[in-house]
Formats: structure tokens, sequence, C-alpha cells
């Protein structure tokens, strides 16, 4: 096994969706022989049903190459990154693991918003980037403009870029001697103290914790008690190892290889991402730069559909908070809904896959409250308080002004939807900053937002009104004085907590007449009339009436209608039992999800 | 001996079919009247000792349209009942009829093999509505029809009369409560439309081709009938039927009170024995398990007696005397009031239900939303 540090190669593939980055990186391992053909699935890099579903990345997967090149045998190490906007912070982290990165461009489209994001990204931390143009095979691959293009846009030169194709496999081993010549080896020494950076962990019921790894200087081995930065926590390690792509334990790892720890530790809250590993009985004197504590961005609440599988919610979330140390939750109790959990995620996108994740590998019907961010809110007594569940919010007598969480926000889009996008982000609230064309197709638009906003159906929005040519990015800058109202919702003149959410006071009237409407055709008739009302404050704003029932049966019944009768039936009581009560209205689960999607208009 | 038991039996044809129906009936099968006809004794035939011990009350033949098989098949099929069961003396024969399916001669035939309730399906004293519906005949043909029956000796008619058909005004509802009591008629069965799945009728309405009443509207028009025929002196005994005193429906009041009966015939479903089950759908099926002397039984059900306490609750409270707790004790040896005590409570509070004597019943004024009270009783 090569152990020489210049035979060393770590990397990362940066590509838009769908422009071939888990093909290609499937290429790479079939090449280099780390799987048997037979055994490849499509993707093996994305190993949860969603990330395949959905093409894109929530967990790393790294995996460790052999390829021999003019004589030598080469170590590549292929770390894999997210690619959403929602894990910034992850993609960040796997880059500083890195020295340099393959950035596929689809020989059609050329470089998307999204793409450049990340670009930027290992710009910064200093990776060497070697342009790979993929799908040459299609007839619409036009490679020599894409050459200009990244040359024009990223100021790299990419006139020997590989010309492939990842699905026909053609040229691959361009890629393979390309990073081999122009990826530096990792820098490094062995004999330093431990030093080393975790770029992600995940879970295991034998092993506990697996911590994915970078060791920058010294080594580690079974045995070694490590200490880890920020928690000051340590723990012997048991084993250590490499991904072939399967974990394959080694005797140790040094400086510049790639790949995991196992030390009996229970918790991925002690190994978070960013952090440093060093030896506590030889530490080195300094962290590695970089490391920021995670905050989730968005909120809700998460209850179980039916009451009694609360439990069940419980025992799910705590599973999953073992791969997902950016999951937080705490037990909240709802009127309307019992017992959940207040939920927070770093962003939309991450919340639905929470979501469905609950629900896909849990087998939970859920029923979850509408997003929000969490505002900073200012008392009458001088005191601040965080609040990320409307139904916290104190009484506005006692309230002297609330902030919001304000964002960047980057849009890129072909220069046709300009003014669709300065529309919406109008309607959002949004403070046009800048507008810039990078490229005679491309223009950056950037807006300051408020997050509140973006939660709410922006990026549906985007996407539908510029045909998902549009991209979008954002980061959050800080707080911001709003005039934000909690808008409460009453069925009955009872007033259904899970339904009040925290908006501006112009869109106050809006929201509350779609989600009343909403309401009305979700709230099945009951025996008595039931008024929808939306209110701030004590001020009723827009009402809407559900109509007492008057008929359930005129129908016939002899002998022969028997059975088939008692079956509708029971399916009726079936529909009663996943009903919510609030107050004296049998609300069903899917009204509290139905105001989740509301046409503003 | 038991002696109050039931039975259907089942005549899968028609003139034409309506555009509502999703029952077994086929029409244009006549070349199958024969073969369906000796199928059918030899089923009724296959319960002469099973049911040896048991005393029918009443015989109902329904289908499809019984009267559209010639006259000697009807005795047939009767002769074959007279000689497997056992009949009461005073029992209820009811045979469904559709307008211009009899003649004066086939009436007085019916009621010499022992018919003496027979049940017409009008559906509509409206010409257009009647050929909307795709009914084989007029408003006149039916006025024809009582008459004949009348003159064949039969008294207790019954007319099937459909609420909710587009155009229906209240007072078309009305003039029709009044029209059939001035014909003499004794008992309506009035159903609101409903469609089935499948159906010419479900197809139209997919389509946009025509819009139906809105369930408030029906029930407008559901509350102006019961109105109109209440004042007529009809007396409403079960959700959908209405009887001038003396003339309820037997058979069908037995079912609601939770008594067995057999039924026999395509699609036909039984209840006795402990257990529900049904023949097959199948025409030709039916027929080739009967004459390779199998029963054409599809499905059987065994019931538990939480099954039976639920159905016996289900019928029980269609009735609008509503259901006997004295029976519902006899049967499953523990009270009423005690076993359901908590749901009975929660109605209660609802203003719902009310208990009159060993009686239990949905107040007339919520019998509208019925189902919503039986569901309390589904755990």
């Amino acid at each position: 096994m090569a152990k020489k540090l210049e035979n060393i190669r770590n990397f990362c593939i940066i590509a838009h969706i769908d422009h071939g980055k888990s093909t290609l990186a499937d290429r790479l391992i079939e090449v280099t022989g780390q799987v048997a053909k037979r055994d490849m699935e499509a993707q093996i890099l994305d190993s949860m049903d969603l990330e395949r579903e959905r093409g894109i990345t929530i967990k790393l997967t790294p995996v460790r190459m052999q390829f021999e090149h003019e004589g030598e045998v080469y170590t590549l190490n292929l770390i894999d990154t997210p690619g959403h906007v929602d894990f910034t912070y992850e993609v960040s982290r796997s880059l500083a693991a890195c020295e340099g990165a393959v950035l596929v461009v689809d020989a059609s489209q050329g470089i998307e918003a999204q793409t450049l994001a990340n670009v930027y990204l290992a710009i910064e931390n200093n990776l060497e980037i070697l342009p790979v143009i993929n799908k040459i095979d299609l007839p619409s691959a036009r490679p020599d403009e894409i050459k200009q293009e990244i040359e024009d846009v990223i100021g790299l030169p990419a006139d020997n870029a590989p010309l492939i194709s990842a699905k026909e496999g053609k040229n691959i081993e361009d890629v393979l001697i390309d990073i081999v010549k122009n990826v530096p080896p990792p820098q490094g020494d062995e004999t330093k103290p431990l030093k080393a950076l975790i770029f992600d962990c995940s879970y295991d019921n034998y092993k506990g914790v697996i911590i994915l790894t970078r060791i920058v200087d010294g080594e580690v081995k079974v045995g070694t008690k490590i200490k880890m930065f920020q928690t000051a926590n340590t723990f012997d390690v048991t084993e250590v190892g490499v991904f072939a792509p399967s974990l394959r334990p080694v005797e140790k790892l040094s400086a510049g290889d790639v790949g995991y720890i196992c030390a009996s530790i229970k918790t991925v809250q002690d190994t978070k991402v960013g952090d440093t590993i060093t030896d506590a009985n030889n530490p080195c004197d300094e962290p590695l730069p970089g490391y920021k504590k995670i905050l989730p961005m968005v909120y809700c609440g998460i209850y179980p559909a039916d009451g009694s599988k609360y439990n069940d919610l419980k025992d799910s979330l705590e599973k999953l908070q073992l791969n997902d140390a950016s999951l937080t939750y705490e037990p909240d109790v709802s009127v309307a809904l019992g017992f959940g959990f207040r939920c927070g995620f770093l962003g939309l996108l991450h919340m639905e896959i929470i979501q469905e994740r609950l629900e896909r590998e849990f087998d939970l019907d859920l029923v979850t409250t509408a997003p929000t961010v969490s505002y900073n809110v200012y008392l009458t007594n001088g005191e601040m308080i965080e609040i990320d569940n409307p139904t916290k919010l104190p009484p506005m007598s006692n309230v002297s002004r609330i902030e919001e969480p304000i964002v960047n926000a980057f849009v890129y889009t072909p220069p046709e939807y300009v003014g669709a996008i300065m529309d919406l982000c109008q309607e959002k609230r949004g403070t046009f900053v800048d507008m810039e064309y990078i490229d005679p197709k491309r223009v950056k638009l950037h807006y300051e937002m408020p997050l509140n906003e973006i939660i709410y159906d922006f990026f549906d929005t985007l996407k539908s009104r510029t045909r998902g040519y549009a991209s979008f990015d954002y980061e959050i800058t800080g707080y911001r004085p709003s005039k934000l109202v909690k808008l409460d919702m009453l069925l009955n003149g009872e007033l259904c907590d899970a339904l009040s959410i925290i908006v501006h006071e112009e869109k106050a009237y809006a929201r509350g007449r779609g989600i009343a409407e909403k309401l009305k055709e979700a709230i099945p008739r009951q025996q008595f009339e039931i008024p929808i009302q939306a209110a701030v404050g004590n001020k009723v704003i827009t009402r809407e009436t559900v109509k007492a029932m008057r008929k359930d049966v005129l129908a016939k019944c002899y002998g022969g209608d028997i059975t088939r009768k008692k079956k509708l039936l029971e399916k009726q009581k079936e529909g009663k039992k996943r009903m919510r009560q609030v107050g004296s209205v049998q609300v069903p689960s899917e009204a509290f999800m139905s105001i989740l999607k509301i046409d503003d208009k | 001996m038991t002696n109050k038991n039931g039975l259907y039996i089942h005549v899968p044809f028609c003139k034409s079919k309506c555009i509502y129906c999703d029952f077994v009936s086929f029409a244009g099968c006549e070349g199958s009247f024969d073969q369906y006809t000796d199928a059918l004794c030899q089923e009724i035939a296959s319960y002469k000792q099973k049911c040896r011990d048991k005393i029918f009350d009443t015989v109902y033949m329904g289908g499809g349209t019984p009267s559209v098989l010639p006259t000697f098949l009807i005795r047939k099929i009767v002769d074959s009942a007279k000689n497997a069961f056992c009949f009461d003396k005073n029992a209820e024969w009811t045979i469904e009829v559709n307008p211009a399916t009899v003649d004066l001669q086939k009436a007085c035939d019916l009621f010499e093999m022992g018919f003496n309730r027979v049940s017409i399906g009008m559906q509509s004293a409206d010409d257009n509505t009647l050929k909307f519906l795709g009914r084989p005949h007029d408003k006149n043909q039916f006025e024809q029809t009582i008459q004949l029956f009348k003159q064949a000796g039969f008294e207790n008619v019954n007319a099937d009369f459909i609420l909710g058909l587009p155009g229906q005004t209240k007072n078309v509802v009305s003039d029709t409560a009044k029209y059939l009591a001035n014909l003499g008629i004794k008992h309506v069965s009035a159903y609101s439309l409903i469609v089935e799945k499948g159906t010419p009728l479900a197809k139209m309405l997919k389509q946009g081709k025509i819009t139906l009443p809105d369930d408030d509207f029906t029930v407008d028009l559901y509350d102006t009938f019961v109105s109109e025929v209440q004042k007529l002196g009809f007396e409403r005994y079960e959700v959908s039927n209405f009887a001038k005193p003396s003339f309820r429906s037997k058979h069908n009041e037995n079912c609601w009170k939770y008594q067995e009966y057999i039924g026999v015939g395509l699609n036909s479903q039984s209840f006795m024995f402990g257990k529900r089950f049904a023949n097959v759908k199948n025409l030709q099926n039916y027929i080739n398990k009967i004459n390779q002397g199998k029963k054409p039984v599809s499905w059987s059900q065994k019931l538990s007696v939480d099954d039976q306490a639920f159905e016996f609750v289900m019928l029980g409270l269609r009735l609008c005397d509503g259901l006997d707790t004295k029976d519902f004790k006899n049967r499953f040896g523990v009270d009423f009031f005690e076993k359901y005590h908590h749901i009975i409570k929660r109605l209660q509070q609802q203003n719902l239900v009310e208990r009159s004597g060993d009686f239990f019943k949905v107040k007339p004024e919520k019998f509208y939303i019925l189902n919503s009270v039986i569901t309390e009783f589904i755990d």
C-alpha cells in the first residue's frame, strides 16, 4: 500500500445536480477496480434511497481507490460533498479535507449557479480545480464553447480539461491521470502530534459513532487516546480504517490519509463536524481553523398522526439524530396535536428530508406544523428571548419589538426571468441590493430578504415562475426589527395553537384568508356550523364557515347490502380516528398539512 | 323451531339496464332463463335438509326484474321453494315487478301462486325523468300495472321512488307523494340517488353532461317528501321506508331486526348459521357450479359475538322505533346500556339518541346523521 504522502491524492467532485457527479464517481470506482462490476448498483455513493431518488447527496461516503500510473501506485481518496445550500458548512468541511476538486460541467448546459457557489467555496479552501467536461456523447454537446465559458466565468484554464462521457465510460482514465498529475499531494508530518479533521460522522449499531476524518499531522491507531477539541472529551480508539468503499480496518491512519475512526462513542453530539481530533497524551497546540457551531435555521412541530405513536416518533428521532448532529428536537405539547416535538433544521430541504425519512424508514404518519424561523423578541422589561414557536410568543403588550433573521439571497437566472424574479422578491419583502451579469446568459440578483419569507413557498414559486431555470442560494446576515404579528386561527371560537404563525403585519390578512379557505375545504361538515376565523390579537380579520352536516344517510340497506354497508361505516370510523379534537371540532390531520402550501393570490 | 326466517330469491334479468344500476342483473338474456331457473331450483332444494327445523315467514323475489320471467318459470321456482322450505301460513310473499312486464293473467297467476305483496319500480312520476333514467316504461304504464294487480287481488302494493334526481323540485316531490297516496299505494320506499362507480350515470356526471342536486338540497327534498307522506297517513318506520298502518314490509323489517335469512340465486347474500355468505356473481359460473353439484358460494364470513352485536346495532338503529334492548340481552347475554355505557352517554350529551321503554333509538330529527351515531359503536 502506498504510504508516501507524494502518492496520496485527496479530492472531491463538484457538479450541478444531474450533471453526472454520481455517475462519474461510479466510473472512477469501477475503473480502479474497487467494486466488482456485478455488484455495482448505480450511484454507489448515494446510499440512501432518498438520495438516489432525488439525485442529491445527503450523507457523505468517501471512497479510497488505488490507481497505477507510470509505475507508481497512487491512493486516491474521493470525498463526496452534499449538494445543497442547506449544507454549505458541511461542504466547506469536506472541501477542507481535500487538496483538489474535479469540476464536472455538462457539455451542453455549461456551468450552473449552484456549481458556481461550490467552486468559489473550493477556491476559498485553496483547492486545485480540475475542470472535466461530461456528456460529450450528447448531440447537443459543445465542448469548445463550454471550455471558453469555464475560462470566462471562473477564470480557470480549461484547454486540457478531459472530455468524457461518464455514462458510457469514455475517457475516465484521463480524469484519474489528471488527478494524479495536478492535485497536489497532502502536506503533513507523521511525526508531529495528532491533528485530524472531522468532516462527517455516522452511526453504527455495533461500532458506535464512525468518524470520517482527514489526518493532517501525526498518526492514529487502535489504542490511541483521542481528544476532541470542542468538547474536550476523550475516547480510546477501537478501530481505524479506510473506505474500500465498505469499511476496511487498517493498522493505522497517518498524515495525509482519509479514513475512519471508531472509539466506542455513543452519540454524534460528541463528534462535531469541523472539530479537530488530537492525541490526549500528546496534544497539538491549536485546532484546525474553520470550526463553526451549527445552528438550526428552520423549525417546525412534528407530531404523530396517531397520538399513541408518540414513543415511536421519539425513538425514530433519536435514531436519526445518531447520524445527523444538525437535527435538534425537544418535546413539545400542542393543545390540538397532543405530544410531539419541536424540531430544528439547517434549512427547508433538511426539514423535508427528515420528515420523509421518518415516514419512510420508520413508517410513521406525521402531522407537521408550518415551518418557522427563530425570532429575537425584545420584551418591555428589556429582556430578549428567542422564539421559534409561534405559540410561545408573549402577548404583544409585553413586547417592545421583534427582530427577524435576514439573509443575503442570490438568485442566478437567465436574463429573461429577471422581471419575474424581481416581482417575487418584492412580494417576499426583499430589498434589492445588486444585479450583475455573470455572462450574457446569466444574471446574478442579490436581494436582502427575511428568512421568514424564504421558508414560506419561495423556492417552489421561484422554480415555477422561471420554469426551473433560476437557482438560489442564501446566507444569514443578521437580525432586523420588523412589524411582525402572530396570526391565530379559531375554530368554532377555540384557538387552534398548531395553526398559529408569525407573519409580517401586511401579510396577515392574505395568509389568514388563505389558511381559512384551505381549512374550509379540509374540515368535514359536522353536526353544527363551524366558523373558521383568522385573528391578529383579539381582532378577527377574516372568516369562513363550514356548514353543518345535514345528511350522512338516506340510502337503503337491505339484506344484500349489509356487508358492504358495514365496510363503509368502518372506513368512516377510520377517518374519524385520524381526527384531532380542537375544542368541539374534529379536524383531520390532513387539514394541518393542507395549510403548508397556499397560493397567496 | 325458529319461526322468523326470510327467503330471498334473486332473478338477475331485466328488460333493459337503467343508467344508475350496479346490481347483478342482465338485459337481453332470455336465452338463459330456463337454465338459470333450473339451477336456482336445485340450489333451493339443497337447503331442504339444513333448514328443516326453520319456519319461513317471508319470501321476497327480487332482482333484476323477476316479472320478466314467464309465468311457468316463476311457478317452477315457487313450487321448488314450497317443496324445500316450511312456510308460515300467513307468510308475506313479495315479488318485484316493473311496469309493462305483466298483464292481468300474469298478475292473477302470481296471486294464485301465493304472492300477496307486490313491489313496483316506479322511481319517478315524470316521463322525461323516466326516459333519462333509462326506465323501460312511462307513468301511464305504471298506473295500469297498479290497476292490474289490484284487480288480481293484491292489496299490499309498494312503489319505489328515487330522490335527488336532476331537475327534481320540492313541488315535484310533494306532488309525487300525493299521486302515490291517490293510487292507493300502501308502502313507499324512497331512496336518495346513489351514484355507483362504473355506471353510465357516473360517467355522465364525470363528463359534466348532467348535474345533480347537492346534498343540502337532497335533504330538503327528503324533508319535503317525509312530511308530505306523513300527512297522507304513511308512517316512516325505517330510514327510507314508509307504510300505511299494518303494511310494513315484514321481509325487510326482519332483516333490520336481525332475523336470519337465506338468499338463493346469483350474487344473493345470506345470513344464517351464525355467518354471512354470498353466492358468485357470474351467471355462467353460478349455473356451472350448481350443475356440478357444488355450492355456488363465493365467500363466507363467520361472525364473532362483537361483529354480531355491532350489526344488531347498525341495523336496529335504522328503524324509527330503534333497537330492542331486550332482544339484545337475549341474544348476547349482556345489557345493552351497560355494554355501551360510555358511547351512549356521549351520544346523549350530544342530544342524538333517546331511550323509550325497552327501545333505544336515534331522535327523529337527527335521523339524517344516523351514520355518525352508528360509527360511534365501532371501536
